[in-house]
């Protein structure tokens, strides 16, 4: 017996979402199933519901296969979600859009808790969501929140002077932003430099899919810090990718001594890229996923 | 929008039809997307396609093959046989849903082949080609020369060195044991016994050139036009695989031929 899938257009600005169901899951609200958390899955960058290399239906459906339902979602403007009219900012319309998922869940499945995660931007916008909402108890953010530090800093200089041409782009970026931005570490203003990784240009035919731009970092710290006063769980998963997370402590140099911190885990990936590319890369990630759901099923 | 699972029911596909927003025409347009990591950069692409039709008056349905996008399956699971059977499928659905007597396919890179080899079946007014690939083997080994390039790009890695990856593995998916073959068997002949229909080719500037398809085509009496379009995929740039294809200048050309030609 395998997953079975349906679709759901959510609230009044119709988002889209595809919900897996477990083998045998008639998918009313007292099925045994109903009592797990409801897991949802948002937009990695500007890449539809299904996930850069399809990881997002593959997780989805191992997950189910385990036992949890599922949502992939398409937040306003992305993928079949229309964008959503006014002068609302986007990070507020993707919360809205996913709560509004998320009480319909509650209606027609029974959901009374949730598992956010995303993959980049996705994970900005699953922080978000747990934070409005007192209904989810875990956040799974994939390259989430990276800021530099002194050594992720210094890794990445030693990497880019060792590579060709590295030396004379390092010297550009030092000459317009490497002196700011090192006066800025050492004051302890870790806040990222604003750095748009789209490739598309105006009347170009392509637009990158992945851009993302983090909050101040004291501002996370603290909305984290109020996450876990609430007992929510997170899953940190970091690739070897350009993120700017490179050590295995950076995690925890960035956010020195959380309180709660025995309710994350930090999964460090070096040799994977941003979006897992390689099936082994992506073997792991799922297996990281599936331990952090179950934890969360039996506690 | 109406998104909708149909067909088998042990292995669904997923497809969205997009209604006639001005007046209706007797006539669909089935969207055939294309496979792989170049799915996930056309999704955007199709979707602008489908509205701008389903503006011009016609009935239009994308749809995702079995082991691609939200459809039943993955990838190292499909069969040629399996995905001819989808376009029928699809097709049938847009008859059933919308009472549409005439069908028109659009098919992108392998999903312009796909409803190439499937017209025999469907017997389409016009085949929109974009990008299509004629040669199944070049297809393959371009792909598999980017996924090498891809293992050891140095944007994409920040510790140097070749990764390693399953030998079925490509751009991201597995395409199992059988399928590479399959695919591999496709060549310019496999794709000309077209029934009557108007034909348009649409090639990327970066795209080869399809004099031998078109000229091929005109010999046995077809109409065929063949089109450039600004709206570039690149798809064997390493640099592009995680770009969305913006298909404005491509849509435009869609929408005039099938309002000038689908009669």
């Amino acid at each position: 017996m395998s997953v079975t899938e349906r679709v759901h257009l959510f609230g009044e600005g119709g988002a889209l979402g595809i919900v897996t169901l477990p083998p045998g899951d008639p998918g009313t609200v007292d099925a045994p199933a109903a009592g797990n958390p409801f897991l949802v899955i948002l937009n990695a960058g500007l890449v539809h519901r299904i996930g850069p290399f399809r990881l997002s239906v593959d997780l989805a459906r191992r997950l189910a296969a385990r036992g949890s339902r599922v949502l992939r979602l398409d937040l306003p403007g992305i993928g079949d979600s229309p964008a959503r009219g006014g002068s609302a900012p986007v990070e507020g319309q993707a919360v809205d859009a996913c709560r509004e998922a998320m009480n319909h869940l509650a209606e027609r499945y029974g959901a009374r808790t949730f598992m956010v995660g995303g993959l980049c931007a996705g994970a900005v916008h699953a922080h978000r969501v747990g934070l409005a909402d007192p209904r989810v108890e875990g956040v799974c953010l994939l390259d989430g929140y990276v800021y530099p530090t002194l050594i992720s800093q210094a890794r990445r200089v030693a990497v880019t002077a060792r590579r060709p041409q590295g030396l004379l782009s390092l010297g550009r970026r030092l000459a317009t932003q490497g002196a700011v931005r090192l006066g800025s570490i050492l004051s302890g203003d870790s806040t990222p430099p604003k750095e748009d990784r789209s490739t598309g240009e105006a009347g170009d035919s392509r637009v990158g899919l992945f851009y993302q731009s983090w909050p101040p970092v004291q501002s996370a710290r603290a909305d984290i810090e109020r996450m876990l006063d609430r007992g929510v769980r997170f899953l940190f998963v970091y690739t070897g990718g350009w993120s700017g997370f490179n050590y295995p402590g950076q995690f925890d140099d960035i956010f020195p001594s959380l309180p709660g911190r025995h309710q994350i885990t930090v999964k460090y990936y070096p040799d994977a890229d941003h979006t897992f590319l390689t099936l082994k890369d992506r073997e792991a990630l799922f297996q990281s996923v599936e331990q952090f759901v179950a934890g969360a099923q039996a506690s | 929008m109406i998104p909708m699972f149909f067909g088998p029911s042990d292995s669904p596909l997923f497809g969205s039809l997009h209604e006639p927003e001005s007046a209706a025409r007797d006539h669909g347009v089935l969207l055939c997307p294309p496979v792989g990591q170049e799915h996930v950069r056309a999704h955007w692409a199709f979707r602008q396609v489908a509205i701008s039709l389903s503006r011009a008056g016609f009935h239009c349905f994308r749809f995702d093959w079995f082991g691609v996008g939200d459809s039943a399956g993955d990838l190292a699971s499909a069969t040629l046989a399996r995905w001819k059977e989808d376009v029928a499928s699809a097709a049938q659905e847009l008859r059933d849903v919308t009472g549409v007597r005439k069908v028109s396919l659009l098919g992108l890179r392998f999903g312009g082949t796909l409803a190439t080899l499937a017209a025999g079946q469907i017997r389409p007014s016009c085949l929109v080609l974009w990008d299509p690939v004629p040669d199944g083997a070049g297809y393959l080994s371009e792909l598999r020369h980017l996924h090498v390039e891809l293992l050891s790009d140095p944007k994409r890695y920040f510790r140097e060195g070749q990764r390693a990856s399953r030998p079925a593995e490509i751009v991201g998916f597995d395409f199992g044991a059988d399928l590479p073959a399959e695919i591999e068997g496709i060549h310019l002949d496999s794709l000309i016994h077209i029934p009557k229909a108007r034909v348009c080719l649409i090639r990327s500037s970066s795209s080869p050139e399809f004099a031998e398809f078109s000229e091929r085509l005109r010999n046995r009496k077809l109409e065929v036009e063949v089109h450039t379009t600004e709206s570039d995929g690149r798809w064997s740039a390493a640099s592009e695989i995680e770009t969305l294809l913006l298909p404005a200048d491509a849509v435009r050309t869609i929408t005039d031929y099938l309002v000038r030609r689908a009669s």
